[in-house]
């Protein structure tokens, strides 16, 4: 019988996840290609680079050898940056069978593709079962010991059960869901939020301009996952509006600090050489920005992330702009365009000099 | 085990285990899910029946019975459904009704030749019915396990079609369920009683008998019987490629797989032959158009008065189509398992990367089968997720669905508010399209659909690459002019005029699901 759940990727989330499951006194084999970090995690039970002061627990085995995490799981968590999520799912796929479960933990879209992280599981290995966990999980509170809760989402009533009853403590709280592609995107597209939310706090701008920035983000989240089959109330749960607003407040969001490092006037491959995190927001971004031109999605708050990004734009006018797009109605219901007030109201209401 | 041996003892074996099974499952029930089970069919019995006095006996009897008559009394409707269902195969009159359809055809191409009847070109079924797929590997799978076919569907034509080409393509024969309605036709009842088909009343629709029709499937192709059923589960009303699939039926076959391991079969694998049916016209578009834009959704299950039972609309629709040399364009797709996985030459099924998979492990939890409703349902969406995407890469452009697909967006696009509804009350049929820019127009629709089918996403067959915009319009107006009571199309000068928008909608939406609309707009 096999009790051992495999972790794929020993980086923040990975380590953090192995070391939840293990405190409902299982037994993790984490998986890491780096063969200094199997190493640390087996003799010293740390992982200094990407959990620093975290106690990993006895019952974590840490190894390099996916085979054997194949062989000895039958759940299997996937936590690696999107970028080589799909390498690695093809690794794993030479060595699973149908019987076993894999979960991603990844938030992203691949970039070539489009795809989201449990259609490359599926793709790349021959397991039908599979499923995505997402929620406001940052790291570095969760190893703290504050409460949170996640969302595993499967087609599959046995993945839920499976993954619940593995994370599932009195810290820490899991929900169930079927809509696997509106979970997936909630998390994949909170990351290009995050990133406007570093700015505006980079840029000193007051709890208004969050506030604001965060309820048009997921609106604006919800309308790409509409466009894309999902269920828009999908997006008022954990892995939507829970996730947003979780990374968007916290200082130890990955995205978020991104943002305020560029607001701060550094540039993107400055903060990346700087950092050994993944910023999973900045490529999410490419893919949003594609699809959204490509099926004609109002999508202001990415395409803007991505002129930052991508184009050099400057950041006011980027916010500039965004203040100035078509007015409508709030709720989404309203079809209707008022876009023929816009431009009156622009005119009659410039935005002052002194903030641009 | 293929057709040819279900004789008496087989077919009373079925007839059985079906019996058993669904008895078996429904004798677990509590008494008032029995209660329920027993007032819906009843309900559904007096309404199609009409013995209105019958049925209320009946209700009266089982009102005031023990549990266990209660059992017994379901058990006895269990057994009357088991064998009112079951078929029949005659082997002798198999293989003289393929021989049958040769002169028929003859007949059809030559009415003034009678004497030419029998001295018949066996050839005319191919020249007729165009086959393509790998067809040797199929027939090699065949003898590895138990084959399902499942085709589209546009015409009651399908299942005799479907027949004829199993037989020339050298396909063991197939049990079918066909709609009791079909059997009324005495000729054609006649033949459908022998060969392999069972009989399915659409008027019975609630659950116990619904179970046991799935039963059967399940428990035929477990006893290792070839298959075929719709998996769309009616005609396409619409005309275009199916877009939900009936997942009750298609999940007999990982029913029957799992069975098949239970009992350590030697041969337990069950083979998914997708089938894409293709022709220029359909028999009963008008009908079928009519229905499903009376009632979009809701359309009729069952309808008994279409072409199909018209004699003459029959023979006119053959006979032209014949002399048109328009072929019936049959592709067998690449076999698939019960959970939509490829399968390799030995019949082994393979992941997107060619690597081989133990399919049995898909239904077993640490080594041992565990059951499981809500995995299998996953698995057979999965399975119809990857058919109806098969069923859209092997769908075949024709000139009729090409000229009908330019011409109807040409419509739509100048009136782009309008749904098929106001544009039928809206449309003005006195105003002509200039032959000039559908020959435009339809060259680059053209464009487009030559490089979907290079990356795989349609079939655009090599002879029509070789036609011009020109020659395509007058193959489609020379089809459509031959059967249909109303042009659907015609040419006046330099000119095409709309006899039939319905119709042009129709063979329009078999091109629709390929986002050619959206790559089209502006540009139309």
């Amino acid at each position: 019988m096999k009790k051992t759940i495999g972790v794929l990727g020993s980086g923040n989330w990975g380590t953090t996840l192995a070391n939840l499951i293990a405190q409902r006194g299982q037994s993790v084999l984490l998986w890491s290609r780096n063969p200094s970090t199997v190493q640390e995690i087996n003799h010293s039970k740390t992982n200094q680079k990407y959990t620093p002061g975290l106690k990993i627990l006895d019952s974590i085995h840490a190894t390099s050898s996916m085979k054997e995490v194949a062989e000895s799981c039958e759940l299997i968590f996937v936590v690696v940056p999107s970028k080589v999520f799909r390498e690695v799912s093809q690794e794993l796929g030479t060595y699973v069978s149908g019987d076993q479960i894999l979960v991603s933990g990844t938030k992203g879209i691949e970039n070539k593709t489009f795809r989201m992280m449990c259609d490359i599981l599926k793709e790349e290995t021959c397991c039908k079962k599979v499923g995505a966990l997402s929620g406001p999980n940052i790291a570095t509170e969760i190893i703290q010991g504050d409460p949170s809760g996640s969302v595993i989402a499967s087609h599959y009533n046995e993945v839920i059960e499976r993954v619940m009853g593995a994370l599932q403590q009195p810290l820490f709280k899991m929900y169930g869901n079927k809509d696997v592609k509106g979970v997936e995107i909630g998390g994949a597209l909170k990351n290009i939020i995050a990133i406007a939310s570093g700015i505006a706090t980079g840029l000193h701008l007051g709890n208004n301009s969050k506030a604001f920035l965060i309820s048009r983000g997921i609106v604006e989240i919800s309308r790409y996952g509409k466009f894309f089959g999902a269920d828009p109330k999908t997006f008022f749960g954990l892995s939507g509006i829970g996730d947003l607003m979780a990374t968007c407040y916290s200082e130890h969001s990955r995205n978020n600090t991104f943002g305020r490092k560029l607001a701060s006037g550094q540039t993107m491959d400055d903060i990346l050489k700087a950092s050994n995190m993944v910023i999973e927001g900045i490529y999410t971004v490419q893919a949003v920005q594609a699809l959204a031109q490509k099926f004609n999605i109002f999508m202001p708050i990415s395409a803007g992330i991505y002129r930052v990004l991508y184009e050099n734009a400057n950041l006011k006018e980027v916010i500039r702009d965004l203040m100035s797009v078509r007015v409508t109605y709030e709720s989404e219901d309203f079809k209707e365009d008022v876009s023929h007030i816009t431009h009156m109201l622009v005119n009659k209401y410039p935005i002052p000099e002194h903030f641009l | 085990m293929t057709l040819f041996e279900f004789n008496k003892e087989k077919k009373k074996e079925l007839v059985e285990l079906v019996s058993r099974r669904i008895f078996d499952s429904y004798s677990l029930k509590n008494e008032p899910d029995l209660d329920q089970t027993l007032e819906e069919m009843i309900y559904w019995e007096k309404k199609r029946s009409k013995k209105y006095k019958y049925w209320d006996q009946y209700k009266e009897q089982y009102l005031q019975s023990s549990l266990e008559t209660k059992k017994e009394l379901l058990k006895g409707s269990i057994d009357h459904y088991s064998h009112q269902i079951v078929g029949n195969f005659n082997p002798t009159i198999y293989h003289l009704s393929a021989k049958l359809i040769p002169p028929f055809l003859n007949l059809l191409l030559d009415a003034l030749s009678l004497k030419r009847l029998w001295h018949f070109r066996a050839s005319i079924v191919n020249e007729n019915i165009m086959m393509t797929g790998n067809l040797p590997f199929i027939r090699s799978l065949a003898t590895r396990g138990t084959l399902v076919f499942v085709p589209t569907h546009l015409s009651n034509l399908d299942s005799i079609l479907m027949g004829t080409a199993l037989y020339y393509a050298d396909l063991p024969p197939v049990m079918y369920g066909a709609g009791l309605n079909l059997f009324k036709n005495k000729i054609i009842g006649f033949f459908m009683n022998n060969l392999g088909a069972y009989k399915v009343d659409r008027l019975r629709i609630h659950q116990l008998y619904k179970d046991v029709l799935k039963e059967y499937a399940a428990s035929s192709i477990q006893l290792g019987f070839h298959n075929l059923f719709f998996p769309g589960g009616t005609r396409s009303r619409s005309g275009s490629v199916e877009k939900k699939l009936k997942l009750g039926l298609l999940g007999t076959s990982l029913k029957a797989y799992i069975r098949n391991l239970e009992e350590s079969k030697l041969t337990p694998n069950i083979y998914i032959i997708p089938v894409n049916l293709n022709a220029h016209l359909t028999l009963e578009a008008e009908t079928l158009i009519g229905d499903f834009l009376a009632a979009t959704g809701q359309s009729r299950y069952i309808i008994e008065n279409d072409e199909f039972s018209k004699l003459g609309r029959l023979y006119s629709y053959f006979k032209n189509l014949m002399h048109l040399n328009s072929k019936t364009f049959v592709h067998f797709g690449d076999p698939l398992d019960p959970f939509g996985n490829k399968v390799n030459s030995d019949g082994k099924s393979i992941d997107y990367h060619g690597r081989v998979i133990d399919i049995s492990r898909y239904v077993k939890r640490e080594g041992v089968i565990v059951h499981d409703d809500d995995r299998d349902q996953n698995y057979t969406k999965e399975l119809a997720k990857m058919l109806m995407d098969v069923f859209h890469c092997n769908n075949r452009v024709l000139s009729t669905n090409l000229v009908a697909f330019t011409l109807y967006e040409m419509i739509a696009n100048r009136y782009p508010d309008f749904d098929i509804y106001k544009l039928l009350r809206t449309y003005t049929y006195h105003k002509a399209i200039p032959l000039k820019d559908v020959y435009e127009k339809l060259e680059r629709v053209r464009q487009f659909l030559e490089q979907l089918s290079d990356q795989g996403r349609i079939i655009y067959a090599h002879y029509l690459k070789k036609l011009d915009a020109q020659d395509i319009v007058n193959e489609a107006l020379k089809i459509f002019a031959s059967y249909h009571q109303r042009r659907t199309v015609y040419r006046v000068g330099d000119e095409l005029w709309v006899g039939d928008l319905l119709l042009l909608y129709y063979y329009h939406n078999r091109l629709v699901g390929y986002n050619l609309e959206d790559m089209l707009k502006g540009t139309l």
